[in-house]
């Protein structure tokens, strides 16, 4: 099990910052994942657990943002902050790991982030279906499975999203 | 692609760019990841130790119990068979098995003989 998880922490991770643009969030919302894996499903078969663990985290995720959505709402209602459901900036956000270097690696680090935002961007099911297939590396079958729909609607939100994505980052990739 | 398992380039570019982008991460995230599988991985621990812990003193208290039970406890009445079925105990073992009472039955036909005389006369 602890194989497993570490295995997939940071894949996961990075999927539910995707979702919830907020890492603090995505983080709790891992652990959260985690722990209920180990405490519902630790003695089903390990071939399980990847389909589970993922199933689990969006859970997690889409409770996340159903609470914040709560919470502008009640922040809303008082008429205090900044209650318009504006979301963060990822690319401001994000910390800047790119090396001083050439021109080049200014054009990848650049090409990375539009990635990142256009996926960020993408509808939930569309960035669901996206990402278990692309950096999860799950097939149709096992997606569909972890998203709980049919293999059909698996294909169609995964084809939309890449669809939508090579309009965006064309120019990039 | 229609979303099954081909993968277009463009597909496959991506996908390996966020990948290897997500293997990049801060040394103060990848610390609170491990931490969140140490927590995980704990509890794991400790619920397979609470459940050998919860288990191991309830057998022994339904042993001991069992083991009060027998000796605090009267002798069980026994059964009383039906007479039907009754089965004789076997004190008589040492009759059917006595040497005359093989002797009756090897002198058989003379006590037949015997009585056949008898009610003659």
């Amino acid at each position: 099990m602890e194989r497993f998880l570490a295995e997939v922490e940071r894949r996961a991770f990075h999927i539910a910052r995707y979702s919830l643009r907020d890492d603090d969030e995505a983080l709790d919302a891992v652990q959260d994942a985690m722990l209920k894996l180990v405490r519902r499903y630790s003695s089903r078969p390990a071939g399980e657990w990847q389909p589970l663990f993922y199933r689990i985290l969006g859970n997690c995720v889409r409770d996340m943002q159903r609470r914040r959505a709560v919470r502008n709402r009640v922040i809303a209602w008082f008429g205090r902050g900044d209650a318009t459901g504006r979301e963060r900036d990822i690319v401001a956000e994000a910390p800047d790991c790119r090396e001083p270097g050439p021109e080049k690696q200014q054009q990848l680090d650049d090409a990375m982030q539009a990635l990142q935002q256009a996926v960020a961007d993408l509808p939930p099911r569309q960035r669901e279906a996206f990402l278990l297939r692309q950096m999860e590396g799950l097939d149709v079958a096992v997606t569909a499975r972890t998203m709980g729909c049919s293999q059909g609607s698996v294909k169609t939100h995964y084809s939309r999203a890449v669809h939508n994505l090579r309009e965006r980052l064309g120019e990039y990739w | 692609m229609a979303g099954d398992n081909r993968q277009t380039d463009f597909e496959k570019r991506i996908g390996q760019a966020l990948r290897q982008h997500s293997d990049q991460l801060d040394a103060a995230t990848r610390s609170r990841l491990a931490r969140a599988r140490s927590t995980a991985i704990d509890e794991l621990r400790d619920n397979r130790f609470s459940w050998r812990n919860r288990w191991f003193p309830l057998g022994v208290a339904a042993a001991a119990a069992v083991v009060v039970a027998l000796l605090l406890s009267p002798n069980p009445p026994v059964p009383v068979p039906d007479s039907s079925t009754r089965i004789e105990p076997l004190e008589d073992l040492d009759i059917v098995l006595a040497e005359d009472s093989l002797e009756l039955i090897e002198d058989w036909e003379f006590y037949r003989w015997l009585e056949d005389v008898q009610d003659v006369g």
